[in-house]
């Protein structure tokens, strides 16, 4: 299935979806699923993992539909969700693991997580020597920024949904993902 | 840092590193600091890394999340058009049970005698039950403050109205079943 076409907005694609229909929600599954298996390949750190919880994701907004406020823009409260569920998983595997610790651009200590190598979220990268710098360099970030680099660049989400997301002022966002990115550029540019 | 360098630089970041993108003045003051030029240049290479780090549409996976919606929504309905028949058929007995037999039971002998015999039987097992726990219940409720028999009321009410609004709801779903 190609990603979805359609003039339809989410919320007008949630309101088809409540009265009985089925495949407004497919289309909006089309629409998202790429970036939303994207953000939590990069949160959890494992592929599948993250296909899984993509599908949970999903699943459980469908089923919570009714409870969607179109006050609010339906895929802030959808990646809420996979955030969550991301979240969660992480939660669980630290129970059972040491932390590891390492210091980041700015010289602040950061937490590492370790990601199974053969569960790898940028394998399909043609390049595999920018992907594991780009992979280690985000791994990198304090969890507050990298965050807001996942929800930027793999959720696809704008400034104004990542503040709506995280309940955040827009200038707390661009300020963070300026550090964020300060610390990445100068990452990228030590690899070449 | 200038303050007017980090504005235009996060909102460089903001744009991906593309200069047409930013506001007049703040294109014109890219063109001359060089430190503004060099975060721009910067993001516009980290972008197109990051865009390239996204993995393709996964069909097979959006195939099988689509297959799974329709039993999620077949266990919803189910559970729905329970709920309000549960909260009827409690407070119908918590009525029958209150007044101790089914209102206007005497009327039931003037129907056919196939039928007549039928519900009497019934009648008369309800009969049976509710006077049962009426008096049970009696016994209960001459050691219990009168607040308790307000609080009874008031749940019946309160069940009286989850009724009516279960209801409601349901006739929607009744809707979606007409699409199966």
């Amino acid at each position: 299935m190609k990603e979805a076409q359609t003039t339809h907005s989410d919320e007008e694609l949630v309101a088809l979806a409540l009265e009985g229909d089925e495949d407004p929600f497919a289309m909006l599954v089309g629409r998202y699923q790429r970036r939303l298996t994207a953000f939590l390949s990069q949160l959890v750190g494992d592929i599948e993992l993250a296909r899984e919880l993509s599908q949970e994701a999903f699943i459980r907004a469908w089923s919570a539909l009714e409870r969607f406020d179109p006050k609010y823009r339906f895929s802030t409260w959808l990646f809420r969700i996979a955030h969550n569920l991301g979240i969660d998983q992480l939660r669980r595997r630290r129970l059972s693991t040491i932390s590891l610790y390492r210091q980041d651009g700015n010289g602040e200590e950061v937490e590492v997580i370790l990601t199974d190598p053969g569960k790898d979220p940028l394998g399909h990268f043609e390049n595999r020597a920018l992907g594991s710098k780009i992979k280690d360099s985000i791994e990198g970030l304090r969890p507050e920024y990298r965050e807001l680099v996942l929800l930027r660049h793999f959720a696809g989400l704008s400034y104004q949904e990542i503040a709506e997301m995280k309940s955040m002022p827009l200038g707390t966002v661009k300020n963070k993902l300026f550090r964020a990115h300060s610390v990445l550029r100068k990452e990228l540019a030590e690899s070449h | 840092m200038e303050n007017h360098c980090q504005t235009t630089q996060e909102n460089l970041i903001e744009v991906a590193g593309d200069i047409g993108r930013l506001a007049e003045a703040e294109r014109g003051h890219v063109g001359t600091c060089t430190g503004c030029a060099e975060v721009a240049t910067g993001e516009r290479a980290l972008h197109g890394i990051l865009v390239s780090a996204v993995p393709p549409a996964d069909t097979e996976l959006q195939g099988r999340i689509i297959k799974l919606l329709p039993r999620q929504r077949l266990q919803r309905r189910r559970f729905r058009a329970l709920l309000p028949v549960a909260a009827s058929f409690t407070f119908i007995l918590l009525g029958v049970s209150g007044l101790g037999a089914v209102p206007g039971g005497s009327m039931l002998a003037s129907l056919p005698a196939w039928s007549a015999q039928c519900w009497l039987s019934l009648l008369g097992l309800l009969n049976d039950s509710g006077v049962a726990f009426m008096a049970a219940s009696r016994v209960v409720a001459t050691s219990l403050p009168p607040a308790f028999h307000l609080a009874a009321a008031g749940l019946m009410i309160i069940g009286l109205a989850g009724t009516v609004a279960a209801t409601a709801r349901w006739r929607r779903v009744l809707a979606w079943q007409h699409n199966d």
